[in-house]
């Protein structure tokens, strides 16, 4: 049997494609995994950072920001924080600033089928108004490059940030272990 | 004789899709059981390549060792840092009895990953991980014999970052893939897998 025949008879072609097509649409979607992390502040869970401090500037506050300690030799980090917007207007994060960073960007990591891709957001990071976005592994994060030098458990980082509205704010990243995934983790870490 | 062909053309197209549904089935039994039989998947084979732990790594020199092998590259900010500490973690906590197993992190990015920047990058987690790099021809070969998929992105500051697959695999004594893990595995869920790829033949 070729597939000449296959075609001229129409309908076993059509249902291969069709059962095909399930068969890929089954696997992506259990390849699938959420790749925004901004979320409704109502389903928020309280988490109280153990580390780091809370910063307030005009309508956003800034809460639980860390990175992680970097590997010997790393000329990369990721920072990480909740950016929530309590105004009525939507903010924008501008730019990102860093003494010991080349580029300061912010990056989002996605994962289809099985390939992880980091990519430079396309248009500046929006806080919408009541809303709450998390920089988090596996999400958002800030993309240090061309790191000057290493970060090291216990390091405060510090970093400019701007932002369309709300304007300058200079915060500290304290840094946990490398192993750490989320700020709570540095003093397990210890 | 028009229905004779329309019976043998209606089985000549659902015998592939049947392999499908197979080939899916296996996935689905690997994602519920962990390690399951992967015998027919193809995935693995020879290599040599330069390691971390000085001189050059074979497929030969794993023959009987179970082994965990995962691709990845040192100016990766997020992911791989986090893959790497937690295969150290669970690395740590099979304790003596997880000494025969070994782990594998091939750099998808040789250009810039010497062995020296493995070796370096690697000592902040674990000595127990073995960093391996080679010329691009050598990875790409590699990298095909595991069907991992990987591309260079450019960024703006004409630096460049690494698309590519994610995940682990768990290879038996023989070779033969037996498992695979996903970068965000919990856990006891890892740990379970890799008791399992030790205890079998």
């Amino acid at each position: 049997m070729n597939r000449s025949h296959c075609k001229r008879f129409g309908v076993p072609l059509s249902f291969l494609v069709a059962a095909t097509f399930a068969i890929f649409c089954l696997g992506s979607f259990s390849a699938a995994k959420p790749a925004s992390s901004a979320q409704d502040p109502s389903k928020m869970v309280a988490a109280t950072p153990a580390t780091g401090e809370e910063y307030e500037i005009g309508k956003l506050r800034i809460t639980s920001p860390w990175m992680r300690a970097t590997p010997r030799g790393a000329t990369v980090a990721s920072g990480y924080m909740t950016i929530t917007n309590m105004g009525k207007e939507p903010d924008r994060l501008l730019s990102v600033e860093c003494d010991i960073a080349s580029t300061v960007e912010v990056h989002e990591m996605s994962v289809s089928g099985e390939v992880m891709k980091m990519r430079p957001l396309e248009k500046p990071l929006e806080i919408a108004p009541g809303s709450v976005v998390e920089l988090k592994p596996n999400g958002y994060h800030l993309m240090f490059s061309r790191l000057k030098q290493g970060v090291n458990q216990g390091d405060k980082v510090r970093v400019t940030m701007v932002f369309e509205k709300a304007g300058k704010v200079e915060i500290e990243l304290p840094a946990a272990g490398i192993a750490a995934k989320g700020p709570a983790d540095a003093d397990k870490m210890n | 004789m028009l229905r004779n062909v329309r019976i043998a053309l209606w089985a000549a197209c659902a015998l592939p899709l049947l392999a499908l549904l197979a080939v899916a089935g296996l996935e689905l039994t690997q994602h519920s059981n962990g390690v399951g039989a992967y015998q027919a998947s193809g995935i693995g084979g020879p290599f040599k390549l330069a390691s971390s732990s000085g001189g050059e790594l074979s497929s030969n020199d794993l023959k009987g060792t179970p082994f965990l092998v995962f691709f990845g590259y040192t100016h990766c900010p997020d992911v791989c840092p986090a893959t790497v500490s937690d295969v150290s973690t669970w690395l740590d906590a099979l304790g003596p009895e997880g000494k025969d197993v070994k782990a594998l992190f091939i750099s998808i990015d040789p250009e810039r990953d010497s062995v020296g920047s493995l070796k370096d990058y690697l000592s902040s987690f674990s000595d127990r991980i073995i960093g391996l790099t080679g010329t691009p021809d050598e990875i790409a070969n590699v990298a095909k014999e595991y069907r991992v998929y990987y591309a260079k992105h450019p960024t703006k500051d004409g630096d460049y970052s690494m698309d590519h697959s994610a995940v682990i695999y768990l290879m038996d004594r023989s070779g033969k893939l037996a498992g695979t893990l996903t970068y965000d595995e919990k856990k006891e869920a890892a740990v379970a897998k890799l008791k399992r790829l030790l205890a079998a033949a």
